[in-house]
């Protein structure tokens, strides 16, 4: 295995996470994975693993007439 | 060594530049394993320096190289240090002259204050091994010997002649470890040669060694996960000293039921039980067995060299 990258580590508190992991994993699995594994608020944890995602609005039905 | 009769030649030169370097006192040994798996010698290649100079990253990929085989072994600092050659070996006539026959050999002694028994142990594994020396003196220069063109050579040790021991300490008197060696009648202090600590930029003089880490049992294990507490040797038997401050990339964590790698996905340190981390791995199949190691691929990026240890997934 090629050792991790240091660019692909984040830090949140004493946590060091790998970020490639969470690539395609939801919110509620990331909870459900680390529910009492940390001392650090897990939703702030989430915004800052995943800090471009976004919930897509769904098209309107007036931006395709 | 035998010092060749230079018949053909005549003597060698005694002039001198007017000012030039010598070596101070050595204040630390690094050991090293004389031959590299490969057969040649473990020695510092000039040309491998960059810009002619030692500096950090060449000597962090020295110590803290994950081959054991390669790496170097600086000792703590040395005291009451002896490094002499024995009286030359004569043989003496009945008219009371003598003749030459062979250098005396030169044995090194040196004490390591606040020795203790587990430092003892890890220097009594090089007893039988084939080691090489490189001195550290008190100027920062590194000490070899120049036996190779383009090579700073470690100095050959007379097989086992390594011995280390432990002094307990007195009412007027601190513990501490002793070590001890012969050169190896191979080598000719002629050939000694130093790096200048002028071409140094690396820390060389306060360079440690690794230090050894063991795994407890690990506990909470799950398919994805485990906790372990990771310790020094050192410390009470009931009171170790953890290892602190490890991360993500001082571990590789290898699946070999499957003979596949798991990259973890975090490691947490535990901010209430020192040296205690969490470990969270994507999930794995139920009796496979994680072997968990330092990295593969160094060098390493702390100073703790990771005994290896197993997981088994319930």
């Amino acid at each position: 295995m090629e050792n991790l990258n240091l660019k692909q580590i984040i830090k949140i508190g004493n946590t060091e996470f790998n970020k490639n992991s969470f690539e395609g994993m939801t919110k509620d699995e990331f909870k459900k994975l680390y529910k009492g594994k940390l001392t650090i608020d897990l939703d702030e944890a989430w915004k800052q693993l995943k800090p471009n995602t976004r919930i897509k609005k769904p098209k309107s039905k007036k931006s395709q007439d | 060594m035998a010092v060749l009769c230079a018949c053909g030649t005549g003597g060698g030169n005694l002039g001198r530049p007017s000012c030039f370097p010598v070596f101070d006192v050595t204040k630390k040994a690094i050991l090293v394993e004389y031959y590299k798996p490969d057969g040649t010698i473990n020695g510092v290649e000039l040309a491998g320096l960059t810009g002619g100079k030692l500096d950090q990253t060449y000597l962090d990929a020295r110590i803290k190289d994950v081959n054991g085989k390669t790496r170097w072994y600086p000792t703590p600092e040395l005291k009451n240090i002896t490094d002499e050659r024995a009286e030359d070996i004569t043989e003496t006539f009945e008219d009371t002259s003598s003749v030459f026959i062979q250098e005396g050999a030169r044995t090194f002694t040196g004490l390591i204050v606040k020795g203790d028994p587990v430092l003892l142990g890890n220097l009594q594994k090089w007893r039988c091994l084939t080691i090489g020396v490189f001195f550290i003196d008190k100027s920062g220069n590194l000490i070899g010997n120049e036996n190779r063109d383009g090579f700073l050579d470690p100095i050959l040790l007379q097989d086992e002649s390594f011995s280390a021991s432990l002094i307990k300490g007195t009412d007027t008197a601190k513990q501490k470890d002793s070590i001890s060696f012969i050169i190896s009648q191979l080598e000719n202090d002629a050939s000694l040669r130093m790096i200048e600590a002028a071409e140094i930029t690396a820390n060389l003089i306060s360079a440690g060694g690794l230090v050894d880490v063991n795994a407890g049992t690990p506990a909470n294990v799950s398919t994805t996960g485990f906790d372990v507490q990771l310790n020094t040797p050192f410390g009470g038997v009931t009171s170790p000293i953890p290892a602190e401050g490890l991360g993500l990339a001082d571990f590789e964590v290898f699946n070999n039921t499957t003979s596949a790698s798991v990259t973890p996905i975090s490691v947490t340190e535990s901010t209430v039980t020192e040296g205690l981390y969490t470990f969270v791995i994507p999930a794995q199949t139920a009796a496979d067995e994680l072997i968990v190691t330092n990295p593969a691929v160094g060098p390493l990026t702390k100073s703790f060299d990771l005994a290896k240890f197993t997981v088994t997934i319930p």
